[in-house]
């Protein structure tokens, strides 16, 4: 029944258009200017309150608005105080508006591109803007966000160009699915997945990007961030996790202006681990020429000791152009950028490349109706090396310092390695991956406003994507079976189609009851198909295709994974009189990915703010206080559910098994996939919210403090099972994760007068996650993605612990907790994996701040990260390799306290810490590797000079800016290895991801950063 | 206003065919990359695959370590661990039979008696059982009534049958499966598609090996008194196989995918350049005593086996085994002596059981007739147990390609040294049945059955039978010869998962407790 209502809404919807409009009353026209400098404010937007007419002022500030003299008209614009005035006898009406810097905007973007004020939510939304985005100099619009968003923890996965970036906000619901939030741009839902696996290579060796990487920051002219489910609910099921909301900029009624603006960068290697610089190459104490290992004799001195790690890495240059126009006339407008992103990498053969184009358009076809559409074409190509493991870039973490890893060919020009690694100079050389994306961003809409009360919008997106991956291993490798040269290629193709429909009505009831109701339709077709193929052995061994390899030698295969959903929903806003505000939301999704009898669910949301301080001014209890100057309490209580991941629900059969079981010669039960369960239920998400916004001395001090619990139980989680059931992996329901936190964002304006101003934002944010239930008598879900190198240790949410613990080896010890020793008095290592870290951070926070004098201003973020575990592999890696400092103690002795095993007997045998000791028991214990990795970083510090208009004189240039930036100049930290920020496998990874885990990939860079803006 | 109207009237229009198909719009989730369900004649081949180089295969793969068919050259690294009883929770017998296996042998279950075809249902019970068997052999207690049963959702915490439910199991499913092969009501041939790589579709051939197996499965119980019972087993394995060309077994191939080739040749551990690095480097000087020797008596006679199962060694024409644990450079039986490569024949592709297409067999007519002379000899008909003997001495010499000549000569050997004497004497009768189980039972982990019933007893299998040499001491008591290994340990994703169900997963009493059927 429910089914068939959602379908003939599109029905009554449309009906609607059949009614005609009815007068409007006077044209009431004037002007806008900035207080600050008296400018005129071209863009401001008018409304009429409580209506859904509007105009904006073209480029002299001006406007016209036909207005009842009973009507209020509102005058709002990004970073500015809002204004309201009654119409009245009036005909003219000028407005000056106040800059409002300090408490973030008073409008922000919600749902589906409309924009909320601010003092009506019942939630905690925030914003950041075009200036705050572009000054911290990213690539990757998700880093951009880095310690500015309260209760967001991003985690940049290295230094690699292209790098992908992990975001999660409020921790994660997720055992075994995606924790990163959705991201809209203009109302569409745009893909910001990380490719795991491609081409067949493990998530470690050859992490991939993540999509919004494709997103040019210049275009973008505000970022909301909504935290919780009940900001998200409109945006249905994908929303579960919180939503990134972008807005792009549009083109201002007026002459037409260009901008371009550019930087050049330089970047470094931040931080390496430190070797030891005192054994050589060999085995047991004794030289061998052909040892990887560093357990040798000692040093002569006068030998040669190699930096060979630091020998991978270079100076980095990168440079940007960014080149925009707009404007337009009072009944359209437009914006058109291109953008060309050249990174070099801190590793010879690594870079990214990023071309955009975009346009975007608006026309007003009639005085209620209106066209817009905006299509992004982008190109981004990368080029980048295996890491991960011994034979990938940081391999020189292997390599004996006695030896110069640099001279990776011999005489005869093959490759000159060491036992069975790659040199990592050849392997930067002759390990080629590559990734070409091609992707088309377009959207349409139309706004039709049939009547006074009523606004119909639809909206109709895509975004679609081809990702071309190219790995290549040139013959001479020792990768096992691949040393006559191998290939591994994927093209992807990945489209999200998205339809709006939405419906608002507006009513004021006896003038200080607000209404609004939306009723939406929205409907969404995401695919993406991927065809993989492999090929060894090349004939000419110096052409890498897969033509060049006979047919036997190829592989191929596909993959297909669909999903639509389909939702309609209802958001109703009272209000009285900007007072009080109280919102009820309520949603049902049909998604394909669940069973046809659960694939219906509705959930709602309500919430409601108080403007405390309005309200005692409206009883006459006080008069706009000048300590207190604005005082608000919101609450929220959301559900939101989520489907199941596409084609989970039966168990597919398989005609292979692996290397080392018998081919089939048939169908088989698919051993290597989940257990299809055609019972699934989707999940749900509860959350509460509260939290209050005040703010003192006129705005000077503004303070604004959440709480917040979620609850997701009955998981769809896919999980291990024991292999008694038939299956090693399942989905099931079942399981439960409870997050909950404190967020606290100040912001204050210590000085402001007409030269010079300082403004500080400081936000901070504590985030718990925790595992209250698992199903069957699991104790803990595993993320074998997120595994490191020797299979040491990997990600894991713990039963009654975190969501975001560290599984790893641990030597055995009895229940008492003493260690377990062989006859010989040496631990051993336990079979199976303990808890052994929390890679959850206790605090996170960053302080901004902002000092403008005249025409300088001057900004830096303080990033600050307190706890949260890291686990060194790379250190374990160093270890065995005979490199690590740890293992300067070699040959000394030491009596393990604990008993034998065999006997029971207290342990007073001595034994030698050599060689075997440190290659094949020490590794096998994660204490000694996880690290805290805290940090105070100065994530970037820049200052601008804007040149005054008069030296422009009378050239055509309005306004230039000259830019200097510096990226990670400080970090402060008790890691012992690489920067901290972290993340082994890359954002690809489901569930608790794999941040945390330092794994030999390319270490994070500081850099600096020149450029400049000019607009003509 | 006009064009207003037309763009609504379009949008209604869409509108109602959305509506109407609004159900189909949501109808995509199928799985678009692989099958979920095909019919039972195209399941059939990859039950049999895997129940042989899956289950089988692992649950033989370090047993032969511990049967002592094989030993390793190398003192150190891990391909040791087997034949010096170094196990723990990383032994993965398990999920190769719960997981890759037998979801095959349930599907064809499900499948035949969905599709009115006995034939795969037969034939899914019949796999089915030898995998439970296999299973509780090394395990004792195993998952029966809660496993997969292809219909309702997978159970999460299994519950353990204790090893007694397992066999009363076993046996029922071979009942039912004889019942289903019975059935003259079978739409689909169980070669349609040319799946049935065992027996071509011959279902009188399917039968007989279900009564085979229920013969092997009742004659275990050999110590549990009254549950023990040879007139059933002599009735079982006479309404087994009857011929030779009736062994549960199929050939792997060569020149296709390397795990189309024989495990005990290349990927199962044998692919290294040089052979020390293999899994096994040489067959065992037990292996070969019982070669060289006649039983009881010990008295030597070269049985033409041997250069139909090993190779010679290249140095001197010599046939010579290592004694388990201590690898090359313990020397031909742990003597010290002969410690070098070409010493020794190797063990992959060395003869009848280890070359690329080598069948690996489930159960052979051969030991179906010593299954009967080990009934018939307790049930006190010495002549007949030593007319069964005979036969399945000579069925495993005829499948070897021994010539009639040989084999006549090695029989009047067996008879000079007064083989049909020695039948009058339990013990001295069993030597020679569980001698020749043995060597016809090459590589099979029924082998540790047999010996673990046995109690490794030196008057059963002879003087060369002995502990291994640098055995775990952890576990084993280096001083008590009398303490063998007795079951496995269950694996660590089981114990992970569903701990609760699992009981005492410890090493120590894993290892050292008798199964069920090894108590009196």
């Amino acid at each position: 029944m429910k089914k068939k209502l959602q379908c003939l809404l599109w029905g009554v919807f449309f009906l609607l258009f059949h009614f005609q409009s009815i007068a409007q009353g006077t044209a009431v026209s004037g002007t806008v200017t900035s207080a600050a400098d008296k400018s005129a404010l071209p863009g401001v937007s008018v409304v009429v309150k409580g209506k859904t007419r509007g105009t904006v002022t073209d480029i002299s500030g001006k406007y016209t608005i036909e207005a009842a003299p009973s009507d209020v008209l509102v005058f709002s614009f990004i970073g500015m105080k809002r204004v309201e005035r009654t119409v009245g006898n009036a005909t003219t009406i000028d407005v000056m508006l106040q800059d409002d810097t300090k408490s973030l905007s008073e409008v922000v973007v919600t749902a589906f591109g409309v924009e909320q004020e601010k003092r009506a939510l019942g939630y905690s939304v925030q914003e950041v803007q075009s200036r705050e985005i572009t000054e911290t100099q990213q690539a990757n619009i998700v880093n951009a966000m880095q310690g500015k968003v309260a209760g967001v923890q991003i985690t940049n996965s290295g230094g690699a160009p292209g790098a992908s970036a992990i975001m999660m906000i409020r921790g994660g619901t997720s055992l075994s699915g995606n924790n990163q939030p959705l991201y809209v741009v203009d109302g569409i839902p745009v893909d910001n997945s990380t490719a795991v696996s491609q081409g067949g290579l493990s998530a470690g060796t050859a992490p991939a990007s993540n999509r919004a990487i494709d997103i040019n920051p210049e275009d973008i002219e505000s970022i909301s961030v909504l935290k919780g489910p009940a900001a998200a609910a409109l945006y249905g099921l994908r929303a579960a996790e919180g939503v990134v909301v972008i807005t792009t900029k549009k083109g201002t009624a007026g002459k037409a202006k260009i901008n371009y603006s550019n930087s050049f960068s330089f970047d470094k290697v931040n931080r390496l681990p430190t070797l030891q610089s005192e054994y050589m190459q060999g085995e047991q104490g004794a030289f061998d020429p052909a040892s990887i290992g560093s357990w040798g004799p000692r040093f002569e001195s006068g030998q040669t000791i190699y930096d060979n790690l630091e020998s991978i890495f270079k100076t980095a240059f990168t440079q940007k152009h960014d080149v925009s126009v707009s404007g337009g006339t009072e009944r359209s407008t437009f914006y058109g950028s291109a953008s060309r992103f050249d990174q070099g990498g801190i590793v010879d053969n690594t870079n990214m490349e990023r071309n955009s184009f975009r346009l975007s358009a608006d026309t007003k076809v009639s005085d209620k109706l209106k066209v817009g559409g905006s299509a992004n074409y982008i190109k981004s190509s990368r080029s980048y090396v295996p890491q991960g493991s011994a034979s990938g870039v940081m391999g020189a973490v292997y390599w004996p310092r006695n030896d110069d890893m640099r001279n990776y060919l011999t005489p005869e020009g093959i490759q000159r390695n060491i036992a069975v690694n790659d040199n990592p100079h050849w392997s930067i050389q002759n390990k080629p991956i590559t990734s070409d994306v091609d992707r088309v961003i377009a959207i349409g809409s139309v706004i039709y406003d049939p009547f006074e009360f009523l606004n119909v919008t639809y909206r109709l997106g895509t975004d679609y994507f081809t990702d071309d991956f190219k790995s290549v291993r040139m013959p001479g490798t020792t990768t096992v079976g691949e040393g006559k040269g191998a290939l591994s290629q994927s093209t992807t193709s990945n489209q999200i189609t998205t339809s709006t429909l939405l419906v608002t009505a507006k009513k004021t009831f006896a003038n200080d009851f607000n209404t609004s109701l939306t009723l939406g339709n929205n409907a969404e077709d995401s695919r993406r198909q991927t065809t993989s193929w492999y090929g060894r052995n090349f004939i000419d061994p110096d052409f890498a295709n897969i033509n060049n390899v006979v047919q036997t030698d190829r592989t191929i295969s596909q993959n297909v994974s669909q999903r639509r959903i389909v939702g309609a929903f209802a958001d109703l806003n009272l209000d009285w009189k900007g007072i009080a505000f109280v919102n009820f939301r309520g949603r049902n999704d049909w998604s394909s990915t669940l069973p046809v009898k659960n694939r219906s669910f509705f959930y709602p949301s309500v919430s409601g703010s108080l403007v405390v301080t309005d309200l005692l001014e409206e009883m006459g209890a006080t008069s706009g206080g000048d300590i207190l100057s604005f005082g608000k309490i919101r609450a929220s209580w959301a559900r939101v559910g989520k489907d199941a991941p596409p084609h989970v629900l039966a168990t597919t059969l398989a005609t292979a098994t692996n290397s080392f079981t018998i081919a089939p010669r048939g169908f088989i039960s698919n051993a290597n996939d989940y257990y299809g369960n055609p019972a699934l239920r989707p999940e749900f998400t509860n959350s509460f919210e509260i939290g209050a916004d005040v703010r003192f001395f006129r705005n000077r001090v503004g303070l604004d403090v959440t709480y917040y619990k979620t609850s997701t139980d009955d998981q769809i989680l896919g999980t291990r099972t024991p292999p008694s059931s038939g299956s090693f992996l399942a989905y099931l329901n079942g399981g439960r994760i409870d997050n909950e936190g404190v967020e606290v964002m100040l912001n204050m304006q210590p000085v402001t007068n007409e030269n010079f101003t300082w403004s500080v934002d400081f936000n901070i944010a504590k985030n718990k996650a925790t595992v209250k239930e698992l199903p069957g008598t699991l104790d803990r879900v595993e993320l074998s993605d997120a595994l490191v190198s020797g299979s040491v240790a990997q990600g894991a949410a713990f039963l009654g612990g975190s969501l975001f613990g560290i599984n790893g080896n641990v030597w055995k010890r009895n229940d008492a907790g003493q260690l377990l020793l062989d006859n010989n008095g040496y631990p051993q290592v336990n079979s199976t994996n303990q808890y052994i870290g929390d890679r959850n951070p206790d605090w996170t926070g960053g302080i901004t701040n902002t000092l403008t004098y005249k025409t300088f201003s001057f900004s830096f973020l303080w990033d600050i990260r307190v706890g949260g575990d890291i686990y060194n592999a790379t250190e374990n890696t160093l270890v065995r390799s005979g490199l690590s400092t740890k293992t300067l103690d070699r040959g000394q002795t030491r009596v393990f306290e604990g008993v034998i095993e065999s006997t029971g007997e207290a342990n007073t045998k001595e034994v030698v810490l050599d060689q075997n000791y440190y290659q094949t028991i020490y590794p096998f214990q994660g204490y000694d590797f996880v690290e805290d990795g805290s940090w105070l970083r100065l994530r970037y510090i820049t200052l601008t000079y804007n040149l005054p208009t008069r030296m422009l004189g009378k050239t055509p240039i309005s306004n230039l800016q000259v830019f200097g930036t510096g990226r990670n100049l400080l970090l402060f930290t008790n890691y012992s290895g690489v920067d901290p920020e972290v993340s082994g496998s890359g954002a690809g990874v489901g569930g608790s991801g794999s941040f945390g885990f330092d794994n030999l990939g390319i270490p994070a860079t500081r850099g600096f950063d020149i450029g400049l803006r000019l607009t003509l | 206003m006009k064009i207003t109207y037309s763009k609504i009237k379009l949008f209604l229009v869409a509108t109602l065919l959305f509506s109407t198909s609004c159900e189909s719009y949501l109808d995509i989730n199928e799985d678009p990359n692989l099958p979920t369900i095909v019919p039972a004649h195209t399941r059939l081949v990859g039950a049999i695959t895997t129940t042989n180089g899956a289950s089988m295969w692992r649950g033989s793969r370090e047993v032969a370590g511990i049967t002592q068919y094989a030993s390793t050259a190398l003192t150190t690294g891990s391909n040791r661990n087997a034949e010096t009883w170094r196990f723990t929770a990383s032994y993965f017998f398990w999920q190769n039979a719960y997981v890759f296996t037998m979801p095959n042998c349930v599907d064809l279950i499900v499948l035949g008696e969905k599709e009115g075809n006995p034939h795969f249902v037969g034939a899914g019970k019949t796999l089915l059982a030898l995998n439970y068997g296999m299973l509780t052999d090394q395990y004792g207690a195993i998952v029966v009534d809660d496993y997969y049963d292809g219909t309702s959702q997978i159970k999460l915490t299994p519950k353990f049958n204790t090893q007694e439910e397992v066999y009363q199991k076993i046996d029922q499913l071979l009942d039912e499966a004889i019942e289903a092969f019975n059935n003259p009501n079978n739409k689909v041939s169980l070669n349609f598609s040319g799946g049935d790589i065992m027996y071509q579709g011959n279902v009188d051939k399917w039968r007989r090996l279900a009564w085979s197996l229920k013969a092997r499965y009742a004659n275990h119980l050999s110590k549990k008194g009254s549950l023990y019972n040879s007139a059933k087993i002599i009735e079982a394995a006479q309404n087994g196989f009857n011929a030779d060309g009736m062994d549960a077994e199929f050939a792997y191939m060569a020149g296709a995918q390397q795990t189309d080739e024989n495990p005990w040749y290349s990927w199962g551990g044998f692919t290294s350049v040089d052979p020390v690095n293999d899994r096994y480097f040489a067959w065992t000087q037990f292996f070969v005593d019982l070669l060289q020797n006649l039983p009881v008596t010990e008295t030597d006679y070269q049985d033409p086996r041997i250069s139909r199962i090993m190779n010679p060694a290249p140095s001197d024409g010599q046939y010579r085994g290592l004694r388990s644990g201590l690898g090359l450079a313990g020397g031909q039986g742990g003597s010290g002596k002969f410690t070098s490569v070409s010493d020794y024949g190797l063990f992959k592709n060395s003869g009848y059981y280890t070359k690329a297409t080598s069948p690996f067999p489930f159960i052979t007519y051969s030991e179906v007739k010593l299954i009967e002379a080990e009934a018939k000899l307790r049930s006190g008909d010495a002549a007949g147990a030593l007319v069964a003997f005979e036969e399945g001495v000579k069925a495993n010499m005829r499948k070897l390609g021994v010539t009639s000549a040989e084999i006549n000569a090695y029989w009047a050997a067996l008879l000079a040294d007064g083989v049909a004497a020695h039948f009058s004497n339990q013990t001295r009768g069993l030597s020679h049945i569980m001698r020749q189980k043995y060597i016809t039972q090459c590589l099979n982990p029924e082998t540790w059955v047999d010996m673990r019933r046995m109690d490794f007893s030196q008057e059963i299998y002879g003087p060369s039978l002995k502990r291994p040499e640098n055995i775990n001491t952890v576990v084993f008591n280096a001083n008590d010869p009398s303490q063998w290994i007795q079951g496995m340990v269950y694996e660590t994703n089981e114990q992970n998962r569903n701990g609760e169900q699992i009981g005492d997963n410890s090493e120590r009493y894993r290892l050292l407790t008798p199964l069920w059927w090894n108590r009196p």
